[in-house]
């Protein structure tokens, strides 16, 4: 069994607010495999994107404890100009939206420059740009030496995420994180963008953690799955064994969510209730308020990760 | 909107509203006290502001916490006499100009075409004068004096508010409500009052509490240099005029100069305040 | 842009018209009125006989060729006064202004880097002092605290009242005494500065401050901030590069807004310092109601205004790429 690039045990994230302190995450434990694609699906505030930022030191007023380690180095509690040197270089990071993640003062050859230049101290200026046109190239962007040059403002949305996903593997790191990379953007764009990225992992042996709430990208990309909610993973595993037998009551109720071809639907189904805010957390398990197969023993403890079939889930019921 | 920031429904709750908070509830406790001064001041002032009451020049003490100027005046009470000048002709100034302005601003932003062309030229001729130059070339020639320190610093001021309001109708003209309003039959003016204005007050509200301090300052400055109020009226800046007269006799310009500061100071505070307050409301940050 | 500086013309005269006394005492004053050929002149040069537009027409022409009138003070001709005494008035405000800019510049964005921090509270508490001075009252206490009782800085003035200035080159006594090779005199030129610039930077220091430090702090919540330091550039780069760039563009606009100031504090602060420039020759028009000075400064100071917003602008599109293109 190969060892795990990112190792993640126990992880919480606290945030201080006025109204007290806020836990985003609690408890969380994931891996991350080489060249694998993992997808972290959850709801606004299930903590996934906190999770990752938390891990690479993004989130300064944030309280980070348990474990989190890179190819067995601990990244919590690690010093901060540290962990800048694992940012970008070993895990890269991308973000939603690529209207506003590039500098529009700056041509996109300088800010890529930057970054290659900020882990490779021996890279000159002009051979750092011209790297850049490679990596622009790579990412299919035509005419790339020209586009060296150009701002931000002259490209298109699914042109700028293309820039920032060449940005983020200049520096040949290991885990690609995409944190919703394709909501931004056109439907025919994501497909594309997508694309991309299964070429770039394939032909890089990157290993992508994909950050997302559609599960249609995960079902099409992933080769594994992490159900989050309320700031702890309620199941994960395998992609196909997942979709076909979800275990966790939550999973369930997303993929019943999803319109079928091959189904009626009489009604829109949806999960009841809203999504659990982590300032108000039930005793025991979140899930309760919504889950219809909720049992006594389900307000006692929180569930904790346990086999369930082909996948783990963390379920009193069914686990 | 970004997924970057923290991904929390945080309440809307606020902690503390921003003016009760810090520096502006020091801003607010400090401007009361001056307004209730100059309000009440002739009723319980020990001395009176414009005739001698005692040797000239004298240091501070416990009977003259601000000592005497040179002519035996008590320089602690003529200083607390000029907020009676200083604060009423700030707040006709600021007034005025806000009124003057929103008239312009409006009917150019409001109106367009030649309107427009014209109001924004005079706009822009009169603010390509360094506020002071201009005040002081229109005082001297109106004459010296308090009233027409007064009617020039409007002069010179309304064109600030005429932008700003100029800049919030057009913007609010283009909102989507404006256009429905206009579809279902509802007369400009109506528009204009029931729409338009109560969505333009805000930055007006920021502004005029930061130019508040300006104008006390300008006021100040005009009389400093003999255009304003003059002597022996207990105006601030005239007041350091004396006080440079009789340079080693500090107390004399200390007081008013004080005076000055604390109140620029308080409206500061209270400005940025409402600022930071205000902006966060409109962003819905 | 021709038309704004007619217009300014334009309203000068206005102003210079609204006076309700008879125009003749505004031209010549009040101690002339008595002597014929002073009137007369005055009347055939200004066309006061004739009707307002007529007058104004002749003011134009007069204008154009540079006539401004004669101060009663000085007996000289307004424009040459001003030639006079523009340089000092432009020494002590490019000092004030690079100064104060420096500094404002370093202050903001120490704040903005240690934002609600000790620094921050310290820095924003200056600037907002500078804002709040009256400088003719920062002039006093400053000459009174550290030239008249402590006696680490020199007096009034630009330079010692029995040395003479060197030889006008640029007309800065800073910059001609090094022409010159005389260093003794550079040494108390630049000591007469320091005061006033300082009085007037620290108004400077206000403005700069708060705007660099409230830009930064929005620019520290942009995007393309958060994506650079994932993508791990040293923080020193996500300042330098990131945001002062985008910082930098509003602060360009308020370099002519800080303008502004500098020519008001300028008038306020040279009268303290008995500096003999534009600025105190403009008080002394007012104080002695020498029309033909007060209306010479003012429009110089239009133009003045005018032309470093021009200069802004042309700044501005260089900075940003955006505005460039377009």
């Amino acid at each position: 069994m190969t060892e795990p690039l990112l190792s993640v045990r126990d992880l919480h994230v606290t945030f201080a607010t006025p109204f007290g302190p806020v836990p985003a995450v609690r408890g969380l434990d994931l891996d991350v495999f080489p060249g694998e694609a993992l997808a972290i699906v959850g709801e606004s505030g299930s903590g996934k994107s906190v999770t990752m930022m938390a891990m690479l030191g993004l989130l300064p007023n944030a309280t980070v404890s348990g474990s989190a380690k890179f190819r067995g180095t601990e990244m919590v509690g690690m010093q901060s100009s540290a962990l800048r040197r694992i940012r970008g270089r070993k895990v890269s990071m991308i973000f939603q939206d690529p209207m506003t993640s590039l500098n529009p003062v700056l041509t996109i050859g300088r800010q890529m420059s930057l970054v290659m230049r900020a882990h490779q101290p021996g890279l000159s200026k002009k051979a750092a740009l011209a790297r850049a046109a490679e990596l622009l190239d790579q990412v299919a962007i035509s005419q790339p030496a020209k586009q060296v040059h150009s701002y931000p403002h002259e490209l298109s949305g699914g042109m700028r995420q293309r820039v920032m996903i060449a940005m983020a593997i200049s520096n040949e790191p290991e885990v690609l994180i995409a944190d919703e990379p394709t909501t931004a953007l056109d439907v025919t764009v994501q497909a594309q963008i997508m694309d991309l990225l299964g070429d770039l992992r394939r032909e890089h042996h990157l290993a992508l953690v994909l950050i997302t709430h559609d599960l249609g990208v995960v079902a099409g990309d992933a080769d594994r799955v992490a159900v989050m909610y309320a700031g702890r993973v309620a199941e994960t595993g395998d992609v196909s064994p997942l979709f076909a037998d979800p275990g966790h009551p939550y999973t369930r109720g997303l993929l019943e969510c999803l319109p079928r071809l091959d189904a009626r639907h009489e009604v829109q189904a949806a999960i009841p209730g809203v999504p659990a805010s982590p300032q108000s957390l039930p005793p025991g398990c979140p899930f309760t308020p919504r889950c219809r197969f909720v049992v006594d023993g389900c307000s006692e403890a929180e569930p904790v990760l346990a086999p369930h079939g082909d996948t783990m889930i963390a379920c009193s019921v069914f686990a | 909107m970004t997924a970057v920031s923290a991904p929390l429904s945080v309440p809307r709750r606020r902690v503390r509203p921003p003016w009760l908070r810090g520096p502006a509830l020091v801003g607010i406790v400090v401007l009361t006290l001056w307004a209730l001064v100059a309000l009440t001041l002739p009723l319980w002032t020990p001395f009176d502001p414009l005739a001698p009451v005692a040797a000239r020049l004298q240091e501070p003490s416990w009977s003259h916490l601000m000592g005497t100027d040179a002519l035996g005046r008590d320089v602690f009470t003529r200083t607390l006499w000029g907020a009676r000048i200083s604060l009423p002709v700030a707040a006709i100034v600021i007034m005025s100009s806000v009124i003057v302005g929103t008239i312009v601003g409006a009917a150019a932003g409001f109106f367009g075409g030649w309107i427009d062309a014209v109001l924004m030229r005079l706009v822009d001729i009169t603010m390509a004068f360094p506020p002071i130059l201009l005040a002081m070339a229109i005082t001297a020639s109106l004459g010296p004096g308090i009233r027409n320190a007064l009617i020039a610093m409007v002069l010179v001021w309304w064109p600030i508010y005429a932008r700003l309001l100029r800049a919030q109708v057009i913007a609010v003209r283009e909102r989507d409500f404006v256009e429905s309003a206009h579809a279902i039959g509802a007369s400009r003016w109506l528009i204009l009052r029931r729409y338009i204005l109560p969505m333009s007050y805000t930055p007006v509200l920021v502004n005029a509490t930061m130019d508040f301090g300006q104008v006390v300052l300008l006021t100040a400055s005009l009389s400093f240099i003999g255009l304003g109020a003059r002597p022996p009226s207990p105006e601030w800046g005239a007041m350091i005029t004396e006080g440079a007269t009789n340079f080693y006799q500090w107390w004399i310009a200390a007081a008013p100069g004080l005076a000055i500061l604390l109140v620029v100071m308080a409206f500061n505070f209270v400005g940025d305040a409402l600022r930071d307050g205000l902006d966060v409301k409109e962003q819905g940050r | 842009m021709p038309l704004l500086l007619l217009g300014i013309a334009s309203l000068v005269f206005v102003v210079s018209r609204l006076t309700p006394a008879d125009p003749l005492v505004s031209i010549v004053g009040e101690r002339n009125l008595n002597n014929p050929e002073v009137v007369a002149a005055a009347k055939a040069r200004w066309g006061l006989d004739d009707t307002v537009l007529v007058q104004y027409s002749t003011y134009m022409k007069n204008l154009v060729q540079g006539e401004m009138g004669t101060s009663f003070t000085t007996r000289k001709p307004v424009l040459d006064d001003l030639i006079d005494r523009l340089p000092a008035t432009l020494e002590l405000t490019f000092t004030a202004l690079i100064g104060g800019s420096i500094i404002g510049i370093g202050l903001g964005v120490a704040a903005a880097r240690k934002h609600n921090k000790f620094v921050d509270h310290i820095a924003r508490f200056f600037a907002l002092i500078g804002s709040s001075l009256p400088a003719f009252w920062s002039g006093l206490l400053v000459l009174y605290v550290l030239y008249a009782r402590l006696g680490w800085f020199p007096g009034p003035g630009r330079l010692e009242p029995r040395s003479t200035p060197p030889g006008r080159i640029t007309g800065f006594y800073t910059i001609d005494s090094l022409l010159h090779g005389n260093v003794s005199l550079f040494w108390e030129a630049t000591t007469h500065l320091i005061l006033p610039a300082a009085v007037l930077g620290w108004g400077v220091v206000g403005i700069v401050t708060r705007l660099v430090r409230a830009s930064l702090l929005d620019e520290f919540s942009m995007e393309y901030v958060r994506v650079g330091r994932a993508m791990g550039l040293r923080e020193r780069t996500v300042v330098n590069t990131h945001a002062m760039r985008n910082a930098l563009l509003p602060t360009i606009t308020i370099v002519a807004f800080t303008f502004a100031f500098l020519l008001t504090g300028a008038v306020l602060t040279e009268t303290v310092f008995s500096w003999p420039g534009v600025g105190s020759y403009a008080v002394d028009a007012s104080r002695n109601l020498d029309f033909p000075a007060i209306i010479g400064v003012t429009i110089l100071g239009g133009v003045a205004f005018l032309v470093t917003n021009l200069i802004t602008d042309i700044a501005y599109a260089f900075a940003d790429p955006r505005i460039r293109l377009s």
